[in-house]
């Protein structure tokens, strides 16, 4: 069920007002959890048990942790959550991989297929809500946070339908709180969340248009020049960007429509004058996390420049794991990894010190330009498994063959979806002159009102009835 | 915050949501009476953009007498001017209307789905289907690729499923929502057509022909384009079935049907492993779907054109579109004499 599709908004036509017409929170949550669970269901309802698994384990595991002070005990309980958490992630979502691996090297030496592949579908949202569930234990195991007396309320957590499937992966201290507590829903919020919506929504659309013009250079790179192949590397990048900032966007504005505050998921990423800073712009719930639950735990940056290298790398490569099973995001986290690796010797380790100091404009804009780039080539390799041809379009790109390909007559795209890109620039100019992706919210209400219109009209315009899934979904 | 400051904040945004939505329904009307065409399957341009003309054409003149149903070769090679004035002429005079409904891409899978659509809006006293073999082949490269994008477009099911209680809630917005019926046709206009799906073929005006004045270089990307197209010829029952489907609906609302071919090009039989057998099989599954459904059928002379009226391997220069239209126009006359 996509937020832009009409499944949806008759979904949010029958939960929205009866969440406005219960008064308790108790009640609303209660709501919100049913609501989650058919919302779930609604793509596969026999992975709704997983789901409930997940957060069974960690509710009562959680709480097993607060109960004791036995270091020991709590060690092997949050290894209990731990297991059952990356177990689950591991069996559904890699071993086929794992499987299709072994077996390939089993035949290249010689012996048959070790391994069977189950070719099961992946539970869709599986490493965003076992990720939010593994956080919350161990923030509890860490003292952070207190267990969850209500199972409800941390059902609801876990569950919350809005970010279920694609994020933010959200954190106990924030979204459980917010559930917990009671809250009200105002115009103010709705509001809020309209405008969050309606600029996902174009924000979507954009990265729909923009994937017709990637779509067609990734599908034959062999016949495609160069500037073509950098052209459609650049629309790609674009075009997954604004496909998760709008998915982002709008599962935050319908949250704030139930009068609950997701955290930012983008912070103008490609403004980043470094790959350290980009990347920590980037998908920041899940690229926090990682910082605070394995960078931080590796030894972060207090044990020497070696293992602040190698730290670097690890989570770059899990990063890339995480969004797939397959040696592409392999590959890619890798790639990436090594760039990171690679600014770090560079700026000699002072890059996010550096990022807070003065610049100069050239500076700054050489620094975007080529942090830019180099997560644009990168996503390259990315874009291999989401579509597929991305080995060829990096080797067409490094010969730099066929000049004249991006304007030849064939191809009258690049001005016009151009210009989506520059409005996806803009909004990222507003948001980091306002600090926030609610950029409007301190304009006259006029100028609010014009906003809301003017994207909602765009979206619709844009979107067309043909409905592109969330790239993100399949993560 | 005080309680007048909160009170100023939700008037504001009760301001901002009112002028929000009063905007909306103005842009929506604005391009409601802007007289931008409706759209219809956005997953396959060419289908769109015909539909709508056949559906406004329909809508300022009248119903069409003649609707010619096929692919690109029919898009570009078939100019109802001048199959409605030739049919006229014979007819002493009276008035013809011949819409020309070839969509590049189009086979015998998606010829069921044509006719529906023309249905729906038309009431043709006659069909004619061009039944090219590339039309009935089920091994050439893309024919089951187009079938699906076309038939697996949001608006082709919303628009001709059995429509049940969500699909008439998607069809009634399809249909009435200004905003959702104008997107795809602006989004064509917004991002350009390059950007858009691989055609069968270029540029092409169904009143002019095809739109090159010179017959493009045969060169080895569009050799090898061509040959995974024809290469083999095999026809599975599911086209077959299609085209009796087709023709049944045609048939079924009181029209005569018209088979027929179309010149083909010499050097696009030397890409052919089998030339023979494909021509011969794509006029035995013609000529059977003649029988089978009591259609009638023609074939074009095989010195109507030749190889240098072609702008490419498939379809014909304006002047030989002209020539074929002609000899169309003569074929309706004469196997469709009272239609």
């Amino acid at each position: 069920m996509l937020f832009h599709t009409l499944d949806f908004a008759l979904f949010l036509a029958l939960v929205w007002p009866a969440a406005l017409l219960l008064r308790r929170t108790r009640q609303q949550n209660l709501l919100l959890l049913v609501a989650s669970y058919f919302f779930y269901g609604w793509w596969e309802w026999r992975y709704v048990p997983l789901l409930m698994v997940s957060t069974g384990v960690d509710f009562v595991v959680a709480r097993a942790i607060e109960k004791t002070s036995d270091v020991a005990r709590r060690r092997r309980l949050l290894g209990v959550s731990l297991a059952a958490n990356l177990g689950m992630l591991g069996f559904f979502k890699y071993w086929d991989f794992f499987a299709a691996s072994s077996n390939g090297l089993a035949t290249w030496l010689g012996a048959g297929d070790v391994l069977p592949e189950l070719h099961w579908l992946l539970p869709i949202g599986i490493s965003f809500y076992t990720f939010q569930s593994m956080a919350y234990t161990i923030d509890v195991y860490r003292g952070q946070i207190p267990a969850s007396r209500s199972l409800v309320e941390f059902a609801t957590f876990i569950s919350f339908f809005p970010q279920l499937v694609a994020g933010p992966i959200e954190r106990a201290r924030n979204l459980l709180r917010a559930i917990a507590a009671p809250r009200r829903i105002d115009l103010v919020a709705i509001e809020a969340g309209v405008f969050l919506f309606a600029q996902g929504w174009l924000l979507k659309s954009v990265a729909d248009v923009l994937g017709t013009v990637a779509d067609p250079i990734f599908a034959s790179p062999k016949e495609q020049g160069a500037w073509m192949l950098l052209w459609g590397a650049y629309a790609f990048i674009f075009q997954i960007y604004c496909d998760f900032f709008g998915y982002s966007q709008m599962a935050r504005g319908v949250a704030r429509c139930f009068g609950i505050s997701l955290m930012e998921n983008f912070r103008a990423p490609f403004f980043a004058p470094n790959v350290r800073e980009l990347w920590a712009r980037w998908h920041v719930s899940l690229t926090s996390w990682l910082r605070d639950y394995v960078f931080y735990p590796l030894g972060g940056t207090g044990r020497g420049r070696a293992r602040l290298l190698l730290n670097l790398f690890v989570v770059m490569l899990l990063a890339g794991l995480w969004h797939g099973a397959g040696w592409n995001y392999v590959l890619w986290g890798a790639g990436f990894g090594l760039i990171l690796v690679g600014h770090e010797l560079l700026s000699g380790g002072a890059g996010a010190r550096r990022s807070t100091s003065p610049r100069s404009a050239l500076r700054l804009a050489l620094g975007c330009f080529a942090s830019f780039h180099a997560f644009t080539l990168a996503g390259v390799m990315f874009r291999a498994q989401v579509g597929s041809g991305g080995s060829a379009v990096a080797q067409g790109i490094a010969h730099l063959s066929g000049l004249g390909g991006l304007f030849a007559s064939e191809w009258q795209s690049p001005p016009l979806a151009l210009g989506w890109i520059v409005l996806v620039w803009l909004f990222d100019v507003l948001q980091l002159r306002a600090g926030t992706s609610s950029w409007s919210s301190t304009w006259p209400w006029p100028a609010r009102g014009f906003a809301i219109a003017g994207m909602l009209v765009a979206a619709v315009i844009l979107a067309g009835p043909e409905t592109r899934s969330f790239i993100y979904f399949q993560f | 915050m005080n309680t007048r400051t909160a009170t100023d904040a939700v008037r504001g945004s009760a301001r901002a949501l009112a002028l929000a939505a009063l905007l909306v329904i103005v842009s929506n009307e604005v391009l409601d009476r802007s007289g931008w065409p409706a759209a219809v399957l956005t997953g396959h341009p060419d289908s769109m953009t015909r539909y709508e003309s056949l559906r406004a054409q329909v809508a300022a003149e009248g119903a069409n007498d003649v609707v010619v149903i096929g692919a690109s070769m029919i898009h570009g090679g078939v100019i109802p001017s001048v199959v409605a004035e030739e049919l006229s002429r014979q007819r002493d005079g009276a008035l013809v209307r011949v819409f020309n409904f070839g969509i590049a891409g189009h086979n015998a899978l998606t010829f069921p789905m044509l006719v529906e659509l023309v249905l729906a809006v038309d009431r043709p006293r006659a069909f004619v289907f061009r039944i090219s073999p590339r039309a009935t082949d089920s091994t050439a490269a893309e024919n089951n690729r187009w079938a699906d994008i076309v038939l697996e477009s949001a608006y082709a099911k919303a628009l001709l499923d059995p429509l049940p209680p969500r699909g008439r809630i998607a069809r009634w917005l399809l249909d009435h929502a200004a905003l959702r019926n104008r997107a795809p046709h602006l989004r064509l206009r917004l991002i350009g057509e390059g950007a858009l799906p691989e055609r069968a073929s270029g540029a092409m005006d169904p009143e002019r022909g095809y739109r090159s004045r010179e017959p493009r270089v045969l060169n080895q990307r569009m050799r090898d384009h061509q040959r995974a197209i024809v290469r083999d010829w095999r026809t599975a029952p599911a086209y077959a079935d299609a085209l009796d489907t087709a023709i049944g609906a045609a048939q079924a609302a009181g029209a005569r049907v018209l088979l027929v071919d179309a010149p083909q090009r010499g050097a696009l039989l030397e890409l052919m492993a089998s030339p023979e057998r494909n021509l011969q099989g794509g006029r035995r599954t013609l000529q059977a779907a003649a029988e089978r459904t009591g259609a009638a059928s023609a074939f074009v002379p095989p010195d109507l054109v030749s190889d240098r009226d072609f702008a490419d391997y498939t379809h014909l220069l304006p002047e030989a579109a002209a020539v074929y239209s002609h000899w169309l126009a003569g074929a309706i006359a004469r196997e469709l004499p009272d239609f």
